[in-house]
């Protein structure tokens, strides 16, 4: 089944984009909803089905963000919530441990990093799709590899 | 310099967190809600749709019934129309045999223009005065033979004179009413007509589209060959009565369309599109208003004059045709009925703009279903409108002269209005489509009339109901 397929590399990439796990969860949900109503828009011919649907997962999270951010701005003065993960003991660079390093991010370095490494955007193109300026962009995404880098430092 | 920096970096990140890197562990591992959860948004969509699909079913159910009850009563009207044209033949035969014979001309000879209206003045008894049409063609030859022999003080004898010749700034006037009327001098500033239409429209392979992102561009041209007809009409017009028919015998023409379908989200997208029409037609009313004696007009030696206007529908809108008839010493009933058969030769081309938001009430792979509500506006670049018609009387021709009047050139400007329709598509191959879409259109026919305030507006309420066959590539 589709679903039982995918879900682990779906809810990981919802899990890199938030900072706990029920808002990866909330946006794995809108992800889902979009992926089973749009599948008769899925054209084999123009790509593999698992590009196609990581790409609205990637879309459903931005989307969740800039939601986000509009409530957090209209409740100006409250701290967003942070759940802090229990850190694994086990491998140190598992993918758990190097998600839950990109959680720590802020959010902006996050998507900023998450858009340009993981996904493979340009600066031009994270402008247009978080609205920021491309001189914005390259400096997130500087302070971030700077930040991560700490961290991979520390662990190792 | 950086990204070299930082190159290791990424691509661990990458490694690690890319498919090859995820396997299915706890942290994850979605709950099962997620997907439960997800499911029921789902059927709960769903579950709106069944109204909209009954609505939908009862909607084709409706025009299917109104399709069959106009090709039951197209055959009747078929043989109308094949008798009416073989009698304009042999008029315009009669007719040029009396240019030809100067001495046998009477008194009402004016300039002869080509065509065929048949206006016919009836008793009391509308039943059996519907189609008289078909005894046209035996009567003809023989009323125009008895006139040439006839006295002009036959007390039975009814004359006619041609249509009011409009000048060239009445042409204009009657264009830019649409009514030939203005508005002051109606009852109503708004006109309404009601059009029952049907198209069947095949297009050929040669849609092309594109999907960009979601959007998806089409550009498509396509020759219409569509067979349109409306057996009902109505409009508010004070003296136009009712049409009891009105049957457009082809709808051909050529069509180019370009646009873009805008996919907002799941449910909703926009469809833009620019098309240029190109069409001609051939149209066919049957109307029928009251003799109205106070419209009579006592002439010396006791014949009188009778005039009216004739209302006739185009795709620009209504135009009257102003129609004089002289009889001498007949006596009218009280409650006759004048009968109107037109024909109308129709060249029309368009450029035209629509924009129409669409909901998708189901969007599959194979199955497509959506309603859109939007704006169409289209420009005449030209239009040419030849109309004929005829007189008759009892059922018989009552005068062996025929008309033909080039209409009034139409005045470039724009006519649209709000459109709207349910579309229904199924992909049955991975290039063919079949798709069945009923719609409705509420076009205004002047919006110069519209913005003045002294001219009549003419609404056109149209429901169609089209199939049709796409290719894509």
């Amino acid at each position: 089944m589709l679903y039982h397929r995918y879900k682990n590399l779906w809810f990981a990439i919802c899990l890199r984009y938030n900072h706990n796990q029920f808002d990866a969860e909330d946006c794995l949900q809108n992800a889902l909803v979009k992926i089973f109503s749009k599948l008769g828009q899925f054209d084999s011919r123009k790509g593999r089905f698992k590009d196609w649907a990581n790409r609205i997962v990637v879309n459903e999270n931005l989307l969740f963000l800039r939601q986000r951010t509009k409530d957090r701005k209209m409740t100006e003065g409250i701290t967003p919530e942070t759940v802090s993960q229990p850190e694994s003991s086990e491998n140190t660079l598992s993918p758990e441990r190097m998600t839950r390093l990109i959680q720590k991010l802020p959010e902006g370095y996050r998507n900023v990093f998450n858009l340009y490494v993981m996904e493979g955007y340009n600066h031009k193109e994270i402008g247009q799709i978080l609205d920021i300026s491309v001189g914005t962009s390259k400096s997130q995404l500087h302070k971030a590899r700077k930040m991560l880098q700490q961290e991979l430092e520390v662990l190792l | 310099m950086e990204e070299n920096k930082y190159n290791d970096l990424d691509k661990l990140f990458r490694s690690r967190l890319k498919e090859d890197g995820i396997h299915p562990e706890e942290w994850n591992t979605p709950s099962d809600d997620v997907f439960h959860n997800a499911l029921s948004i789902i059927d709960e969509r769903r579950r709106k749709f069944p109204f909209l699909w009954i609505l939908l079913a009862l909607l084709i159910l409706i025009l299917g019934g109104v399709i069959t009850w106009q090709y039951v009563t197209l055959s009747t009207l078929k043989t109308e129309i094949a008798n009416l044209e073989k009698t304009q033949d042999q008029i315009l035969e009669t007719q040029k045999e009396r240019t030809e014979q100067p001495t046998l001309g009477n008194n009402n000879s004016t300039p002869k223009r080509a065509g065929v209206d048949n206006i016919e003045v009836q008793g009391s008894d509308p039943e059996t005065s519907v189609d008289n049409s078909t005894a046209l063609t035996p009567n003809a030859q023989a009323v125009s033979s008895e006139e040439e022999e006839a006295p002009t003080d036959d007390p039975d004898n009814v004359r006619m004179v041609p249509f009011k010749q409009l000048d060239k700034a009445e042409v204009e006037q009657t264009a830019l009413y649409r009514s030939g009327t203005p508005v002051s001098s109606l009852p109503t500033s708004q006109i309404n007509e009601f059009l029952l239409s049907t198209n069947v429209a095949i297009d050929p392979p040669l849609i092309i589209t594109e999907t960009i992102l979601e959007d998806q561009h089409f550009w498509s041209p396509y020759m219409l060959w569509s067979s349109e007809l409306s057996t009902f009409t109505m409009s508010n017009l004070p003296d136009a009565g009712f049409s009891l028919t009105d049957y457009d015998k082809y709808y051909r023409g050529m069509a180019l369309g370009a646009g873009v379908k805008q996919q907002i989200n799941s449910l909703w997208s926009i469809d833009y599109a620019l098309t240029y029409h190109k069409q001609y037609n051939q149209s066919h009313y049957k109307d029928r208003m009251p003799y109205d004696k106070q419209k009579e007009e006592k002439l010396p030696g006791g014949s009188r004059s009778y005039s009216t206007d004739i209302s006739i529908v185009s795709p620009t809108g209504q135009l009257r045709e102003n129609v004089e008839m002289t009889f001498q010493n007949k006596d009218i009933p009280d409650q006759a009925e004048i009968k109107n058969h037109t024909i109308i030769d129709q060249d029309l081309s368009t450029i035209g703009l629509s924009i129409v938001p669409r909901y998708h009430l189901v969007r599959a792979l194979k199955f497509d279903a959506s309603i859109g509500l939007g704006l169409k506006a289209h420009y005449i670049l030209n239009f040419d409108e030849k109309m004929a018609m005829a007189l008759y009387h009892e059922g018989e021709p009552i005068k062996s002269e025929t008309f033909r009047q080039e209409s009034p050139p139409m005045l470039n400007e724009f006519f649209g209005g709000l459109y709207g329709n349910v579309d229904v598509r199924y992909n049955i191959s991975d290039h063919f489509s079949l798709g069945l879409q009923t719609g409705y259109y509420r076009s205004l026919t002047s919006l110069k009339a519209y913005k003045s305030e002294d001219k009549a507006r003419t609404y056109m309420h149209t429901l169609n109901l089209n199939f049709w066959v796409a290719y894509r590539m």
